[in-house]
Order: C-alpha cells, then sequence, then structure tokens
C-alpha cells in the first residue's frame, strides 16, 4: 500500500536513507521517514533514486534491483548521482544508458550540499509553473534594448548606452552613417561594420528565396 | 611568378612548390604576394585547388590581385568565392568548373561529408591563417576528410603569426599534424636573404620623439596605478583557487595576449570563480583600452568616454577601480584638460559655452608635430620639386577615427593667433555639450524609470520623473535637480555628480536652443569635412596629394605601390607598416622616399611598439629551436586510428578473447543539424567512425535514432538560453516530435565537471539558480532525458551507447520535423540577424519566423510603419514593437 505522509509538503525519505550525510543539508523542506520504494517521494508522481558513484563501483548490481524493484511506476523519476570521485566517465556513461533504458531522468550533483538542494528544489517546486524560463515578454525598455544589441558580436553594454543617448531611438540609430557611428568613443571600425551588418544583412540565407518575394 | 620582384619571395614561392609544407613569415614581407603567386599558379580549369580559412575581405583583395597581374589576363575568373550564398546546385556546377575556389569552411565540410564535391579530383588545398587551425577546428576537420579520399593532392599551409606558434606546449608540433605536413619553413625578418633583399636600399628615415603633456602623462601613470590595484585585487582573490598568479604583473597586462593567459588559467574554473575576478578580469581590458584611447582620442572625447563608463557604471557591483584615488585623478585631470569651473567665467568669443566654464581644450602633442612635418614637406617641395610633380604625402594612422580626426584637423586653416587644433577642439565641446543634454533626457527617460540600477535616486525624484511624459520641461527638470543636490555628497565622481552637471547644462543648451540655426550650423559642418577620402588641404601644391590612410596589415604593401608617395608620415607605429616600407623601398630602388615616425616618449605606446618586435623575434628563434627537435610520425597517422576503430566495433567485448559478431555492422550514422558544424563535436564524431548526415534541422540539434533527438548546450550556451527561455521552446518542440528527447549538457574538455562550486549554494531555493530552472525543466517535461557530459569525448562514447540498440535515423524525416511547409526545409537563416529579431518586444516564438518569411533583414522591419507591422504581427505585438523601435529615450 503506498505510504501517505502527514503533510502534502513534506519529502518522504526511505527509512535505508538514514545515515546518509546528505539529509543534514535538506533545511529548506521538512521530510519524514516513510516505508517507500523509492529513496525520496517528491511529489505525487515524482520519485528520486540516490546514488554514489562511489557506491556504485563498489556495488554495481545495486541500482538494477533498485529500478527493477521500482518498476513502472512514477512519471517523473530522477536518478540523482553524486559524483565523488574523480574518474567518473566511465560511470556516468554506463549511468546513462540505464537510466535512457528505464526511463530515468538523471541529474549529476557534486557535494552533498547540492545534492540535497537538488531534492528540496523537486519537491518546493513540485506545483511551481515554469515561467521562470520561459520566453519573457515585458522588460524595461534599456534591458531589452542591450539584449537586442548585445547580439551582435563585440557590443557591449557601454556601448549601448553610447549608441541610445547619441542617437536616442533604435531606429535613429539604424539610420546613423558609418562615420556618425565611427567617432563615437568605444566604436572602432570592426564594431561598426558588425553593427550595419546586422541591421542588413537578410533574414533568409537562400538568395532565390529572397528573390521570389521580392518579385 | 614575374610579380614577385625580390630574391626572397621567389626563394619562398619556389621551395613550397618543391614540397608541401607549412610557411610561416614575418609580418609584411608580403604573404599575400605570395599567396597570390599561388593562386596565379593554379588558377587554371585543369586544377581543382580549395582555399580554406579566408574571410571575404581576404578573398576580395586577393581576386583584386590576380585581376591586375599581367601574367594571367582573364585567369581571374578561375577564382570563386563558395559561400552559404551559393546553392548546392550552383556549388556542384562551381565545382566541376575547375580553378582555385575559396570556401567556407562549415559548406566545404558538408560538401565533403555529401560527397558533392569529387574529392579524388582535387588538386590540392592551400590554407590560410594556418596559426587557426586546431584540433578541433573545422579546417582540421577538412584536412582529415581530404586525405581520406585523396592521397595525392598536396596540402599547403601559410601564416604570418610566428607567436601564435611559440606559446603553449609543442603547438607546431601539434599544428604540423593536423595540417598533415612534415616540413615547416620559417621566414623571419632576420633570414640572411630578407636581410640582403631589403637592407640595400634602405629608406631615409627621421625619427620624431615627442613627449606628453603633463596631463597625459598623470593619466597614464594613474591608469598604470589603477591596473596595478586591480591586479594585487586578482591576486588576492584567486588564490583560493590554486592558480598561477606569476602571470599577473603590470608588464604583461599591458599587452592583448594577457587576456589570453588570463583565461587559459582561470577557464579550467571561470564558471565557478567570484563575479569579482570576472569583474576584474573586465576591468583591466577596460583599463587597457583607456591606455590606448588617450593618445589616440582628443581630450574631449576621451573625457566623454570616461564619462559614459561612469554613467554605465553600476554602483552594486562597480569596478574596484573605479573607487581608487588613481581612478578619481583619471577622471578630474581628463575633465581638466576639457575645461575647468571658474566662477564669473564667460567665454568672450562664444555664447554657446556655459557660464562658469572655462574652457581649456587641449590639443594632442601629436598634432603639433604633424603640422610641423608638414611645413617641412612644403618647403622641401618648394625647392626640390619632384621632377614628374609626383610630390604625394602619405599620412599613416592606426585606425578610421584617427583618420577621420586629422582630416578635420587639417581642414582648419591655420592662422596668426590660433593653433589649426582651435576650432575643431572647440567644435568637439560643442558635440559635448549636446551630447551631455542628450545624456541627461536619456537617464531621465530610460534610467530612472528602473529603480533598481540606480539605487541612488531618491524615490521623489522617480517619481517627479515618471509622472505625465508631456509636461512642460523646464519646472520639472528643477525639481529632479533640488532631489541631485540632496544626494550629491555620496560619492566623489559618482553618477550623481555626473547628473547634476548634465542637468546644468541641459538646462543650458535647452535655454541657447531658442536660435535653431546654432545647432544646426554646428552639424553641417561636421558633416562636410568626413565625406572625401583624399581631401586636399591647401597645404602644400596642388598638383600634390596628401592621403590619411589607416593601417590594413598586407594591403598597405598594395597602397605604396599605387600611391608612390614621395614623404610618409607614420602618425603611429607599426611594425608591420615599417616592412611594407622596406619591401616597397627594396622593389622601388631608384624611388626618393622619406619617412617621418612619430612616437610619444616614453609611453606605451612606445613601450608597446618595441616589445612587439621583440616578441616576434622571441617567437621565431623558439619556433627554429622547435623545428629542429620536433618529432613527426611517418605516414597517415589519422587513417590507421579509424581503421582500428571499425575492428573494434565489431568485436563483442562479452565474448572472451574478442569474438567477432559475425556479421559486419554497418557504419553507424548520426543526422547533424548543419549549424554545429560551427562546433568540434561533428569532427570527432566523425572520426570516430560515424557516418554524418548534414542537413538543417529544425528541431534538435543531432537526430540518433527515428525515437532519439537531442540538444546540445555547454554551460554557457545552457545559461544563456534558460535566461532567454529558448531551451524551454526547443525542449517542447522536441518532446512534441520525438518518443525520447534529449538534453546534452556538455563540460568542456579543459574546464572542471561541475556546475557550482560547494560554496556558491546559497542558504535558501532561488529561482535564479541554474540548478533550480534544470528541476523546472524537468517537471515540465518529464520525459525529457539528461545527458552530462564530461568532455567532447565523452559525449561521443555516450552517442555511440545509445545508438547501439537503436535503429539509424533518416536525414529526410528530420529534416521535415517541426516544418510548416515544403520549401522551408531549403531554407537557412543568418544567425545575427534571427538572433536580435528574437530578442525585440513583440516577437515570439510563434511569429519569428514568419517575420523572417516576409521581411528582408532587420532594416526593413524597423522602417516599417504600423500599419503594415499590424499586417504582419497583429495589432497588438507591432503596437509593442514600433513603440519600442521608434521610442527616443531623449525626449
Amino acid at each position: 500500500p503506498p505510504f501517505i505522509p502527514k503533510s502534502k509538503s513534506t519529502i518522504v525519505v526511505k527509512p535505508s536513507q538514514r545515515g546518509n550525510p546528505m539529509l543534514q543539508f535538506i533545511r529548506n523542506v521538512p521530510y519524514e521517514y516513510g516505508e517507500i520504494v523509492p529513496d525520496f517521494v517528491v511529489g505525487l508522481t515524482s520519485c528520486i533514486v540516490f546514488l554514489s558513484i562511489r557506491y556504485h563501483r563498489l556495488h554495481p548490481e545495486y541500482i538494477f534491483n533498485r529500478i527493477a524493484a521500482l518498476g513502472k511506476t512514477f512519471v517523473l523519476r530522477i536518478l540523482l548521482v553524486l559524483v565523488d570521485v574523480d574518474l567518473h566517465q566511465q560511470a556516468i556513461r554506463e549511468l546513462t544508458r540505464v537510466a535512457m533504458v528505464n526511463d530515468f531522468t538523471i541529474v549529476c550533483a557534486w557535494s552533498n550540499e547540492e545534492a540535497a538542494r537538488y531534492i528540496e528544489t523537486f519537491k518546493a517546486y513540485e506545483y511551481k509553473a515554469p515561467d521562470a524560463i520561459k520566453e519573457r515578454v515585458d522588460n524595461d525598455y534599456l534591458s531589452k534594448l542591450t539584449d537586442c544589441l548585445t547580439q551582435i558580436q563585440s557590443v557591449n553594454k557601454t556601448d549601448v548606452v553610447t549608441l541610445s543617448s547619441t542617437f536616442g531611438s533604435f531606429k535613429n540609430i539604424m539610420d546613423a552613417s558609418v562615420d556618425e557611428l565611427g567617432v563615437l568613443p568605444g566604436f572602432g571600425e570592426r564594431k561598426v561594420t558588425r553593427l550595419l551588418e546586422a541591421f542588413d544583412q537578410p533574414f533568409a540565407i537562400d538568395p532565390k528565396k529572397r528573390r521570389q518575394r521580392r518579385g | 611568378m614575374s610579380t614577385l620582384p625580390l630574391a626572397f619571395q621567389k626563394e619562398i614561392v619556389a621551395e613550397l612548390v618543391a614540397e608541401d609544407g607549412l610557411l610561416v613569415m614575418a609580418k609584411g614581407l608580403g604573404l599575400r604576394n605570395i599567396l597570390g603567386a599561388f593562386l596565379q599558379i593554379y588558377s587554371q580549369p585543369q586544377n581543382l585547388v580549395l582555399l580554406i580559412n579566408t574571410n571575404a575581405e581576404e578573398e576580395a583583395t586577393l581576386r583584386d590581385d590576380l585581376l591586375h597581374s599581367p601574367s594571367v589576363g582573364q585567369g581571374g575568373a578561375y577564382f570563386r568565392s563558395i559561400t552559404s550564398e551559393q546553392s548546392l546546385a550552383e556549388r556542384s556546377e562551381l565545382y566541376r568548373f575547375g580553378g582555385v575556389m575559396a570556401i567556407t569552411s562549415r559548406i566545404l565540410v558538408m560538401d565533403l561529408l555529401t560527397s558533392r564535391i569529387p574529392v579524388h579530383l582535387v588538386t590540392g588545398i592551400l590554407v590560410a591563417n594556418a596559426h587557426r587551425v586546431s584540433a578541433t577546428s573545422t579546417e582540421a576537420f577538412i584536412l582529415r576528410l581530404f586525405r581520406q579520399g585523396n592521397s595525392e593532392g598536396f596540402i599547403k599551409a601559410f601564416s604570418d603569426q610566428p607567436e601564435a606558434f611559440s606559446v603553449g606546449f609543442a603547438t607546431l608540433e601539434k599544428t604540423l599534424k593536423l595540417l598533415y605536413l612534415r616540413k615547416v619553413n620559417l621566414w623571419p625578418r632576420f633570414h640572411v636573404t630578407v636581410t640582403e633583399s631589403l637592407e640595400s636600399h634602405a629608406a631615409d628615415v627621421i625619427e620624431i620623439r615627442q613627449p606628453m603633456t603633463k596631463s597625459m602623462k598623470t593619466i597614464q601613470a594613474a591608469i598604470i596605478d589603477c591596473m596595478d590595484a586591480c591586479l594585487q585585487e586578482l591576486r588576492r582573490s584567486s588564490s583560493a583557487i590554486e592558480i598561477d598568479v606569476d602571470d599577473f604583473t603590470v608588464e604583461k597586462a599591458l599587452f592583448k595576449s594577457f587576456d589570453v593567459i588570463i583565461r587559459r588559467q582561470l577557464d579550467p574554473v571561470w564558471h565557478r570563480v567570484s563575479a569579482k575576478t570576472k569583474q576584474l578580469v573586465g576591468d583591466l581590458k577596460t583599463l587597457r583600452n583607456l591606455l590606448g584611447y588617450l593618445v589616440s582620442y582628443d581630450s574631449v572625447n576621451f573625457n566623454l568616454y570616461l564619462e559614459t563608463m561612469l554613467a554605465t557604471h553600476n554602483p552594486n557591483h562597480g569596478s574596484y577601480w573605479l573607487l581608487t584615488d588613481a581612478a578619481d585623478k583619471i577622471f578630474s585631470t581628463a575633465k581638466s584638460r576639457v575645461f575647468l569651473h571658474q566662477a564669473g567665467y564667460q567665454d568672450p568669443d562664444d555664447p554657446h559655452i556655459l557660464p562658469n566654464m572655462r574652457p581649456i581644450l587641449e590639443e594632442l602633442p601629436k598634432w603639433n608635430v604633424l603640422s610641423d612635418i608638414m611645413d617641412e614637406v612644403e618647403l622641401e617641395m618648394h625647392h626640390a620639386p619632384h621632377p614628374q610633380g609626383l610630390d604625394t604625402v602619405l599620412i599613416m594612422v592606426q585606425d578610421q577615427r584617427t583618420c577621420t580626426q586629422l582630416k578635420r584637423y587639417f581642414a582648419t586653416a591655420k592662422t596668426a593667433n590660433s593653433t589649426r587644433g582651435k576650432p575643431l577642439m572647440k567644435d568637439l565641446l560643442h558635440g559635448y555639450l549636446r551630447w551631455k543634454s542628450n545624456m541627461k533626457h536619456f537617464k531621465d527617460n530610460v534610467v530612472n524609470k528602473t529603480p533598481a540600477t540606480f539605487s541612488a535616486q531618491s524615490s521623489s525624484s522617480g517619481a517627479s520623473t515618471s509622472g505625465s511624459s508631456r509636461g512642460p520641461p523646464a519646472n520639472k527638470r528643477r525639481r529632479v535637480r533640488g532631489g541631485g543636490n540632496m544626494l550629491a555628497p555620496v560619492a566623489r565622481h559618482s553618477a550623481t555628480a555626473f547628473e547634476k552637471e548634465a542637468e546644468v547644462i541641459a538646462t543650458f543648451i535647452h535655454a541657447t536652443q531658442d536660435e535653431p540655426e546654432s545647432a544646426a550650423y554646428v552639424h553641417d559642418h561636421e558633416l562636410e569635412e568626413v565625406d572625401d577620402f583624399t581631401d586636399y588641404f591647401g597645404l602644400v601644391d596642388p598638383s600634390s596629394l596628401v592621403v590619411v590612410h589607416s593601417y590594413a596589415g598586407e594591403s598597405d604593401s598594395r597602397l605604396l605601390e599605387s600611391i608612390k608617395p614621395r614623404f610618409i608620415i607614420m602618425y603611429d607605429p607599426d611594425a608591420t607598416f615599417v616592412r611594407c616600407i622596406e619591401v616597397y623601398k627594396a622593389c622601388n630602388p631608384g624611388k626618393q622616399v622619406r619617412v617621418y615616425f612619430t612616437v610619444y616618449d616614453n609611453s606605451v605606446e612606445e613601450q608597446l611598439y618595441l616589445s612587439s618586435l621583440r616578441r616576434e623575434k622571441d617567437a621565431f628563434t623558439k619556433l627554429i629551436r622547435d623545428k629542429s627537435n620536433m618529432v613527426l610520425p611517418i605516414g597517415d597517422m589519422q587513417q590507421k586510428q579509424v581503421q582500428d576503430q571499425s575492428l573494434l566495433r565489431n568485436i563483442h567485448t562479452r565474448i572472451a578473447g574478442g569474438g567477432k559478431t559475425g556479421e559486419d555492422r554497418p557504419l553507424p550514422r548520426i543526422v547533424v543539424d548543419s549549424r554545429e558544424f560551427r562546433s568540434s563535436l561533428p569532427s570527432i564524431l566523425h572520426s570516430q567512425g560515424m557516418i554524418l548526415d548534414p542537413c538543417t534541422i529544425t528541431v534538435g540539434d543531432y537526430v540518433l535514432s527515428p525515437n532519439i533527438c537531442v540538444e546540445r548546450k555547454s554551460i554557457s550556451d545552457l545559461i544563456s538560453s534558460f535566461a532567454s527561455g529558448r531551451l524551454y521552446t526547443q525542449v517542447e518542440a522536441m518532446t512534441v516530435h520525438y518518443d525520447r528527447p534529449v538534453l546534452l549538457i556538455e563540460f568542456d574538455q579543459d574546464k572542471s565537471f561541475s556546475l557550482q562550486d560547494k560554496s556558491e549554494i546559497r542558504a535558501d531555493i532561488s529561482v535564479t539558480e541554474l540548478s533550480s530552472k534544470l528541476v523546472l525543466l524537468t517537471i515540465a517535461f518529464p520525459t525529457l532525458r539528461l545527458i552530462w557530459s564530461s568532455s567532447v569525448h565523452a559525449t561521443v562514447e555516450i552517442f555511440e551507447d545509445l545508438k547501439r540498440s537503436e535503429d539509424e535515423p533518416d536525414a529526410a524525416k528530420a529534416q521535415t520535423v517541426g516544418v510548416d511547409t515544403e520549401q522551408e526545409i531549403e531554407s537557412a537563416f543568418n544567425l545575427t540577424p534571427q538572433d536580435m529579431l528574437r530578442s525585440l518586444p513583440g516577437i515570439t516564438s510563434k511569429n519569428y519566423k514568419h517575420v523572417m518569411n516576409n521581411v528582408e533583414n532587420i532594416r526593413e522591419l524597423a522602417d516599417m510603419d504600423l500599419t503594415r507591422l499590424a499586417g504582419l504581427l497583429g495589432e497588438g505585438p507591432a503596437q509593442t514593437l514600433w513603440s519600442f523601435l521608434n521610442k527616443d529615450s531623449r525626449l
């Protein structure tokens, strides 16, 4: 029977994890022990299996048993790998393959603190909408302008302010001549060329297509 | 070959024609001519020679040379450039046509992989800029593909950057291996044949050492103090992360190469070094630039640049050096070169200058030197005119800016009571005042609306500016000024003081602008002076000419040949040009040439010039030593490796003794997005015996099987694409179209394999952390798999593993994924304009493709009126975009 935690906002920890030094760093989210199959349950449908590479090298069969025990349960299945040895490449390669076959997502951590942070975050963000990583719409003018113009190689924040304070609008910057740009402090020939090239370079590379559109 | 006049150049070509090799020669000795000679030899239809690693500019000059060389005639037609502009069919046609092709590396790799180019018919490859070839570069990949399909063709490589081969461990040896070459030809300036050729006809050189003004010396010393302070701070803060601090000296920091040194040291831990250390590294670069600007910018613009820096500096994450006394000295001295505050002073001649402002307008000392030289030249011409009236004076400067500056300087006539620079400096001062007033509006309108960046602003001033935007400006300004005054004593040269001054100027300009012609007059004046390339300055005899030109490396020799100057003034020192003069003089022994060489005495400029010569010499000495004790393998190493690989793949590791699996498995295939050919992964995948199918795919970067699609991100890409939200969109698309979407997080081989340092983990969970974003991503897409790869090589192994039990991918199918229409498959887009477009407000991942398909470029988009934009994007987004593009930060 599935274990029901006392509160919806606690992480459930498998009792066998007792003594894992990582647990002491779980501070931002409460946790309780309970009889569960994975090591941590961090949401209704998400779980974490914890594995230290050092342990994996001593007991390579361990992880297979754990995965087999888990079967097909849980939607988001995290294999939290603690990279605690220097020669990690072979182990990570192996685990990547195992994870891929068994529908696990690998997350690597390099310290107990970091691993604990991942566990906390998974629980804390269980219901959080992914707005923070989606494309954003609104922003203030200067940072938008900076965002756009610094896409051009070698143009930096100071240059954006120089441009904006000299010419005013984006459109005026675009209409500025080579000479007007060239005398701005901090602008060398290359920067001016790159700036103008970015304005004038066609979006579409294929010339045939461009001809079509105009015709 | 007859176009090569000098004995050593002929010898270089003969040597390289006889045997394949890497040619490294000193700058300015005519590498371009040598390369041109090879183009002449091979630009015949019976050859198919590929020229790689050149840029469009270099190709244009080479083509120009070829067209003008008498021995070739129409041969220029057999030298073509191939870029992404040509379609597949056009490219295939050109390959059949023969001759020399200059090809963009990324295109060539794809054509080689898809066998569009008949590799067995290629006569040979010429590699320009060989110093830029590295183990992971596309050029190395090209040469490997070439050697696999063609063991007969020649490879000849060229470089004039000996320094590049002398840094690092066995760089020359490694490069030679990549180039499949066994021989290196070194031609330093001190080579006997070169010296003999050049020194028999030395030019008449006059060296002028001009001391800097007192205030310039003060600034130079103060900048160096600041650099020293930064370096000390850097040493202190980096001792924690175990790096060698011996390299951190002011002397080394003066050179651009210092950035490379420091990055090489910090790179392995770069994502873990503190923001402070990164800031210090950036500051050192800024300070080094300032040293250059000190001698090249006029005093007004130098001060203006400093003020812009101050204005953009963020008091919360400020640069360390700005807080030092030396920085204070830089700012105050730079300003005192322009004007002084003097109560009650009003400029008698110029009503546009503010009251209480006494213009100082220090001129650059070299201007006077130049003026004196021109007088001398004039005298000379008068007394001993050139028989054919060819008295051209060539003034060489470091960049276009100095060019413009000097043209403006000469455009003003010299009068009895003032120097030539005076009116120019006045003009510049007016420009400065106008800029300062703009700056004030800019700050009010743009910066102060985001209180986070300017915490010094009190809430009262914020409220007054963000109120109604159309109110009468005069009284509003007064109110802001009041607020500013209260905050004035916060810092000595803080942004507040700057704003206060801008405030006063803005008010003044506003008051004087009632006579509109004043501003217009100054503006016209500026335009007039910068329009012509070879102005006549009214100084010397009209039959002669004064040409101001900026250094352009090897192309300068062409300039000398075409202008044939009698007098050359080297306004800024440049080692390459000195060599160009030597070569020119040696080619034209009868010509009279006098060279003036001006340099600031005891300046960083002088030091840089001298040590650039020394460094080149040291580099050659090291290369000559390396050449004598280099170890090179015989035969074709790389090809053998690939065979070994395929053998290994067919051996089953589970069977003791490595029994063969029976049938020969076909080589594994991977579909690769053509954009990925900028990175080194395709090259390494190929070297491990995978077959690559290059094509343009919309979803993902690599398709391993019909189910597995991989988006590859380096750490810096990961951070930036999380910030822009692009990663979310990319993963979303992969999830829709593939059963197993994979995000590959690839660390750099030379860098440490970890995301964040223990000490950087904060006490609480924050959404700004990379780890939090990763968590959000995996929660949003539970089917997304992550691959953590410590290096490109680890990635290759993991890819091999993942493919083992899967079917081969289908390139044609991968191309159609995520594409709406058939024709979209064929089109590719330029990256920079695309990225700019995507960062504009009103443009989303949903509509940007539509815009790119219907608009030519950013310029056309910005020129559209609101109705046309609305037709393209719809009302709302069109309004957002239009007002962003047309918002004037000064109004």
